[in-house]
């Protein structure tokens, strides 16, 4: 059995499906891999030299970690989250698990001017985890001021800290199935549900109110036609098992390579559930 | 609002003439002007007050005049150096700058030359006038440590910033007249507060039952009519013209006067006599019966003294305690213009005896007066000089006197005299006069509570009386006080904060108008007597004064015009024109009987600025509008222009205002610069109040003054015993106008949260949020906690001192090696140290306090004792800053300022501006959170019940308008009656595709099913409010007990147990829960054994040399057997006993009952 999928829409860090056949809570266990249980990159500990900024370590530390680093690579690279976890906590920072960045930066006394650091000041000691935007602020420097510190990335997952979900955006919709009720509905004397529709998805149509074919995907599904309608001639439903699928990353990893992972990551857990059950001696 | 018409001057134009009057005065502007009178007018005068101190026989002292210096500190080297608040702040001293007196002394001998010395250190106010900070600009602020949008206002003492509450008074010096209570045996009764340069008295007049007026002073009670002959009236046409030009009123005044007759002597002239024989006994028998009426007073205060001294007694008690604002020298005027007052209050309390006036209102604003941060300091200097200084002064002449047989300048004045004498008062709040309270610690908790702190207003009234009417909201509090900005419970109503452009006056002298009105043709009260008097005994009917109207100067009868009216225009137009002072207020008051010009200089009226209107036209053109865009006019230009004119609730009792220009018709005298300005400060920040039931903008109002942000954008070189700052304060996406000149845009205090009313998991129900864990994980409402610890490094007499430190082992109270292993070898902690409870910050070792046998007799070495500075218990940290330096006196002074991240946690108190607060009760992680189909997940949910009846629609609003603001970019204005309307953020959401309802389609993000219902979401700002769960929190097992009882301790703070209570207690003994019951009571409190004597019930003890139990009675032939007991009851027993009762305990071995 084959799933019917179109790309609505695609650019380089967003995708949107649309899907059929598809049951809600696979679609849905997808969706929440996708947030906490792909595994990114992100800087989770920070090693402070220098830091006579305003910004406190702690502050500038959280900001740090919420820097996306590029990951497609890394995945592959470096150790699985819970192992360097245990690694981060112990203090040892090593090479199979972690990625170093560090930053040095001073605005000289005798300078008037201040000095922004960015992401893209960080120097990385690996070339595949690199901040993704160049242009995020990380600390401000006013005259007299330094900052020195060495950062350690790692793989992690958005269920521990949403630094490394690889999603800011993951949410599936219902695709709506309006019917009206042409004996009840008096059209065109009445048009309340097409004045009301934010998305208009309603037209008229030889003096029929319609559901412009082009347009129901954009339906939100928010019911306000129903309310609106004084004869309760319209009536919102949805088709089963046929979605949108919307996803945004934060660049760390591209959408499908996200789709792909979680789907990887879903497998995984089925599997070793499989693995636990024969070793229970439950299944053969 | 688009309906409404753009007519001149539009809400924006109105906006730019209000937002001028703020750039030029500030928030804080009441302080600083009164601060500023204080130091150029009213300084000067007491010190002329007390300009010679005399010593009969041996010297005078002379003050010639004096100055105030910068503001210094005197370091003990000697040497003085000019300092800054900053320092102050953080070095525990005071921002105080000296005055000078520059003295001369004339003995017998001659003059001799002048000197100066030094006075006092006068506190000094932050931007006030003698304040270097006031001249600086920005640049210069920032680099003195100074956040530049510090409003200034308040003082620093020792090191902390205190601020001077303006206190409420009922008005002194006018006439107040009301019924008597039931119980007394007066019927009406009218009263004076009179206040003049310190002195206090107050004078009741009342209406017996019999008809008959009494004056009571100073607890003596004298009737009216005697009083006023002995002040000098002497006839009884002349008191009775006085009080009344009204035969109605006069036949009311007839018993007083009967009842006057008989002291008075008899008053016969020879048929016979000739003109000037008349005159000379009609001369003759005025003096007698002044003196006859003093002698009556005379009696009363000097008892049992010869007449000629007692005349002398009474005519010294009446000038110097009766109506002191009138005047207090001895002069025949002086008397006769407090006769006159004191007629002026008969006639009043006449006209409520006779029903043609009512009982004057004691909470109408007119009759209120503030006493600001000047007139407070003035009080305090005025009654130490006199208290102290003058006594002083007298007392060092006499001494160097007698001793050098000369005086010496330089040994007279202490300067710590009366340095310290203020200081004390201003750090503890205890004012002469046993008002407590008046100086406050500055409020720092965000930029919102330091100002609403600035223009707090607490009346004085009881606050454990009702005094209800005191508590309501007055309708002349319009424009003047906050109607929400109150607190609840004990004090509402009492405690106020200004409305945005209140005012309050500093008075101009009386002497400035008092001759203008004369020229506008007022006719003096005494030549309206003697032309009435004339006219009466020439046979006219009746004066023709009775249909003029009374002038009152400062609720003094000053005289008549015969056109009210025309006199109150007149001088108007003269205050408008800029001929008068614009702090001077006329009111025009008639009714049927009542026909009075009121004008008042006083200060302490609090006014606000109205744009005048003439021929239903507002007189504020769209010229003068640009003129004040441009920066060419100030708003002072508005007034002295007379397009903008202040009125006191006085005068706006002859006012009609406009809300606005549509309103206009010609009866119009004014409008309203800006309505929403009846609002305080923190009000302001409301969006949509007016959508909202009143009580939640209250409960709003009290809790912006907890939310964290930025209190002061130089947080990191301040030193504050206790501080919060929010990680990533945002300005509000839905904005009131005002925001812009409280400076909450640039000091905001809140976040704007995307918010979804539903009810999820339940988790919110009564009141709680549920909070996504993604967007705490990103930031959400950190922020950072500071405490500060401190110690100073004593020196104490007998060449003992502290010693900053790490405590070897062997002082006492030794806390163990580890507690110490965070400090650095000069005993103090290194910054960013993580510490938590118990750690010590500063090690610090004392002299022992006590000494004790052990170490008498061991003699050299006496053990010192650790006085070392810890963590408190249930926080950590991480060290933020060390700060070592020394006090005022030269002592070492350590502080370590402590921080602390905090991440929203459960049970942290959030709340948005519409008096909805509630408490996380769950965070849910991002993927389980409810989503849009956009992918929205809310950052916080909250219950919908908040909604139903609590009626805070302006939340909903606020909600719909967020999320409007979010879609088109820009903040949207939801300033109280000129608001964006409604129905254009509607517009704006569907336009973006979002329903106008604001509610919208969701997923549950554990199912990924849709929601069947649509929910209502969008963004709305909310606050962080200071109570956190980490504050908090608290459990205990086993801890500390009290020393006394060994019961637990109490508090957090010291490790307690939680009360086990009497309701509690009560919950098991209706159950029978015996054994519980004694387990909580006894066993897991003060559970102790004693040894009682079975023979005679006594409590003996155990020797631990012989081995035995020994009884008080039997000694160690006692049967002692030990009893379970509480130690309190072993307390109560030895209690018992230094009472000399003696306490027995029967016992019995219940195993030997049977």
């Amino acid at each position: 059995m084959y799933l019917e999928i179109r790309i609505l829409e695609k650019s380089s860090n967003r995708v949107k499906l649309y899907l059929k056949d598809i049951p809600l809570h696979v679609l849905n266990s997808i969706r929440r891999t996708m947030i906490a249980d792909v595994p990114t990159m992100a800087i989770d500990t920070v090693v402070f030299t220098v830091n006579s900024t305003i910004f406190y370590d702690e502050y500038i530390a959280h900001r740090l970690g919420l820097i996306p680093l590029t990951s497609e690579a890394a995945l592959e690279k470096y150790k699985p989250p819970e192992e360097c976890r245990e690694a981060s906590e112990r203090g040892l920072f090593t090479e199979d698990c972690f990625v170093k960045l560090d930053l040095e930066g001073e605005n000289p006394p005798s300078s008037n001017s201040i000095i922004t650091l960015y992401s893209g000041d960080l120097r990385t000691s690996d070339p595949d985890v690199k901040p993704v935007y160049d242009k995020i602020p990380i600390a401000i420097l006013s005259p007299g001021q330094m900052i020195s510190f060495e950062a350690y990335a790692r793989l992690g997952r958005g269920r521990e800290h949403a630094k490394w979900s690889p999603v800011s955006v993951a949410a599936h919709k219902f695709i709506a199935d309006i019917s009206i009720d042409n004996e009840k509905c008096r059209a065109p004397d009445c048009t309340d549900c097409i004045n009301v529709c934010p998305r208009n998805i309603l037209i008229i149509d030889n003096d029929r109110v319609k559901v412009s074919s082009d347009r129901i995907f954009d339906c939100s599904l928010c019911k306000v036609c129903e309310e609106a309608c004084k004869y309760r001639a319209i009536k919102i439903n949805w088709r089963k098992d046929e979605y949108i699928l919307l996803v945004e990353t934060t660049g760390a990893l591209s959408p499908k390579r996200v789709l792909l992972e979680a789907i990887k990551v879903l497998e995984s857990k089925l599997d070793s559930l499989v693995e636990s059950l024969k070793m229970e001696g439950i299944t053969k | 609002m688009a309906t409404r018409a753009k007519v001149f001057p539009t809400p924006d134009d109105r906006w730019i003439v209000m937002k001028k009057f703020f750039e030029e005065k500030g928030l804080v502007r009441q302080h600083l002007d009164s601060y500023n009178r204080f130091i150029s007018k009213t300084l000067p005068e007491i010190i002329d007050e007390f300009k010679v101190i005399e010593v009969p026989g041996i010297a005078k002292v002379v003050i010639k005049g004096f100055r105030i210096g910068k503001p210094v500190v005197r370091a003990i080297e000697g040497f003085e150096k000019e300092v800054t608040p900053l320092e102050c702040r953080l070095r525990n001293l005071t921002y105080a700058a000296p005055v000078y007196l520059r003295l001369s002394i004339v003995t017998d001998r001659g003059e001799e030359q002048e000197q100066e010395i030094l006075l006092m250190d006068l506190p000094v106010m932050l931007k006030s006038d003698i304040d270097p900070l006031s001249k600086m600009s920005r640049d210069e602020l920032v680099k003195n440590g100074e956040d530049p949008k510090d409003p200034g206002g308040y003082f620093i003492i020792n090191g902390s910033e205190k601020v001077l509450i303006a206190q409420e008074d009922l008005a002194s010096n006018n006439v107040l007249v009301d019924y008597a209570s039931e119980s007394s045996s007066a019927t009406h009764l009218a009263k004076v507060i009179s206040v003049s340069r310190g002195r206090r008295s107050q004078l009741i007049i009342e209406r017996r039952k019999d008809g008959i007026l009494y004056a009571s002073i100073q607890g003596l009670r004298i009737p009216l009519v005697i009083l006023m002959a002995a002040l000098g009236l002497s006839s009884e046409i002349d008191i009775t013209y006085a009080v009344s030009l009204d035969p109605e009123i006069q036949t009311y005044l007839m018993p007083s006067i009967i009842q006057a007759q008989t002291i008075f002597p008899k008053f016969e002239i020879p048929e016979d006599a000739t003109p000037e024989e008349r005159k000379r006994l009609e001369e003759q028998h005025r003096r007698k019966t002044i003196e006859a009426a003093l002698d009556y007073i005379g009696v009363r205060i000097a008892i049992g003294r010869p007449r000629q001294e007692r005349i002398e007694r009474a005519r010294r008690f009446l000038d110097e305690y009766l109506l002191p604002h009138i005047g207090t020298d001895p002069s025949p005027e002086t008397r006769l213009k407090k006769a006159y007052f004191i007629a002026q209050m008969a006639n009043k309390l006449l006209e409520l005896v006779l029903g043609r006036r009512k009982p004057d209102d004691k909470d109408h604003y007119r009759n209120k007066r503030l006493k600001l941060a000047g007139d407070l300091l003035a009080q305090l200097v005025r009654h130490y000089l006199a208290n102290y200084f003058r006594r002083e002064i007298r007392n060092a002449i006499e001494r160097n006197y007698s001793k050098y047989k000369r005086v010496d300048l330089r040994q007279l004045i202490k300067p710590g005299m009366l340095t310290d004498r203020v200081l004390h008062a201003m750090a503890t709040g205890n004012w002469p006069g046993g008002k407590t309270g008046v100086s406050q610690l500055l409020d720092r908790t965000n930029l919102m509570s330091t100002l609403s702190h600035l223009r707090r207003v607490v009346s004085p009234l009881a606050r454990n009386q009702p005094h209800f009417e005191a508590r309501e909201l007055h309708p002349t509090q319009w424009g003047r006080m906050c109607p929400f900005e109150t607190p609840e419970g004990a004090n509402i109503g009492l405690v106020k904060n200004l409305a945005l452009m209140a005012y309050v006056s500093v008075g101009v002298p009386e002497e400035e108008v008092e001759p203008m009105l004369y020229k506008l043709g007022v006719k003096p009260i005494k030549e309206v007597i003697k032309e009435a008097k004339k006219q009466l005994q020439e046979g006219y009917e009746y004066p023709e004064f009775l249909t003029w109207s009374k002038v009152y100067l400062n609720g003094r009868l000053i005289g008549y015009h015969p056109d009210g009216t025309k006199l109150a225009n007149e001088i108007r137009k003269l205050r408008r024109q800029g001929k008068i002072s614009s702090e001077v207020n006329v009111a025009y008051i008639k009714s049927d009987y009542i026909n009075e010009v009121f004008v008042n200089t006083d200060a302490g009226r609090i006014r606000r600025p109205l744009l005048i209107v003439e021929n239903g036209k507002p007189k504020l053109k769209p010229n003068h509008v640009k003129k004040i865009m441009t920066g060419e006019w100030s708003f002072e230009d508005l007034v002295r222009n007379g397009i903008v004119e202040y009125l006191d609730a006085d005068e706006e009792e002859n006012a009609y205002i406009a809300l606005n220009p549509e309103d206009l018709t010609p009866e119009h005298t004014h409008m309203e610069i800006w309505t929403p300005a009846i609002l305080g400060i923190t009000a302001s920040i409301i969006p949509y109040p007016e959508h909202n039931q009143s009580p939640r903008n209250t409960y709003e109002a009290a809790m912006a003054k907890q939310s964290l942000g930025l209190y002061a954008a130089n947080f990191q070189r301040r030193m504050d015993t206790r501080g919060h700052f929010l990680h990533y304060p945002q300005k509000p996406l839905v904005q009131t106008r005002a925001m812009e000149i409280i400076g909450y845009n640039e000091r905001p205090a809140g976040q704007n949260m995307v918010v979804a009313v539903m009810s999820f998991t339940g988790y919110n129900i009564e009141d709680a949020l549920i909070m996504n864990k993604g967007s705490i994980d990103r930031g959400l409402a950190r922020s950072t906690f500071f405490r500060l610890y401190s110690t100073i490094e004593y020196k104490y007499p007998g060449g003992q001192e502290d010693r900053i430190t790490i405590p070897s082992s062997n002082v006492r109270g030794y806390r163990g090696p580890k507690a110490y292993e965070k400090l650095d070898e000069d005993g103090i902690v290194t910054p960013e140290t993580p510490v938590k409870g118990g750690d010590v910050l500063i090690g610090k070792i004392s002299p022992p306090r006590f000494f004790t046998a052990q170490e008498y007799t061991v003699g050299a070495g006496i053990t010192r004792q650790d006085a070392s500075i810890v963590t408190r218990h249930g926080e950590k940290g991480v060290v933020d800053a060390v700060m070592i330096t020394t006090d005022g006196e030269g002592n070492k002074l350590v502080k370590v300022r402590v921080r602390d991240l905090r991440i929203p946690e459960l049970g942290d108190k959030f709340a948005s501006r519409h008096g909805q607060k509630g408490v996380i009760g769950l965070i849910v992680p991002h993927e389980n959170m409810p989503f849009t189909e956009d992918g929205i997940v809310p950052d916080l949910i909250i219950n919908p019940h908040a909604f139903p009846s609590r009626m805070t629609v302006g939340q909903l609003i606020e909600s719909i308008a967020g999320k409007a603001a979010a879609l088109e970019g820009h903040s949207i204005d939801a300033t109280p009656f000129y608001k964006e309307s409604i129905e254009n953020l509607q517009i704006t959401l569907k336009r973006y595709g979002y329903p106008e309802t604001g509610m919208e389609a969701m997923y549950d993000g554990r199912t990924g099913e849709i929601l069947h219902s649509p929910i209502f979401i969008g963004i709305v700002y909310y606050q962080k409010l200071h109570h956190m769960v980490a504050d908090k929190i608290h459990a205990r097992a086993r801890g500390p007990v009290q020393i006394l009882t060994r019961q637990p301790t109490e508090g957090r703070a010291k490790e307690g147990g939680l009360r086990f209570g009497e309701m509690e207690r009560d919950c098991l003994v209706g159950h029978g829960a015996s054994l519980l019951l004694k387990e909580q009571m006894l066993d897991k409190s003060d559970r102790t054994i004693i040894y009682v004597c079975e023979l005679c019930g006594h409590i003996g003890w155990y020797d631990r040399v012989r081995g035995k139990y020994i009884c008080p009675i039997h000694k160690d032939k006692g049967k002692l057997k030990p009893v379970e007991v509480s130690y309190a009851f072993k307390l109560l027993l030895q209690e018992l006993m230094s009472l000399c009762i003696m306490p027995r305990l029967r016992i019995k071995d219940i195993a030997r009952e049977e």
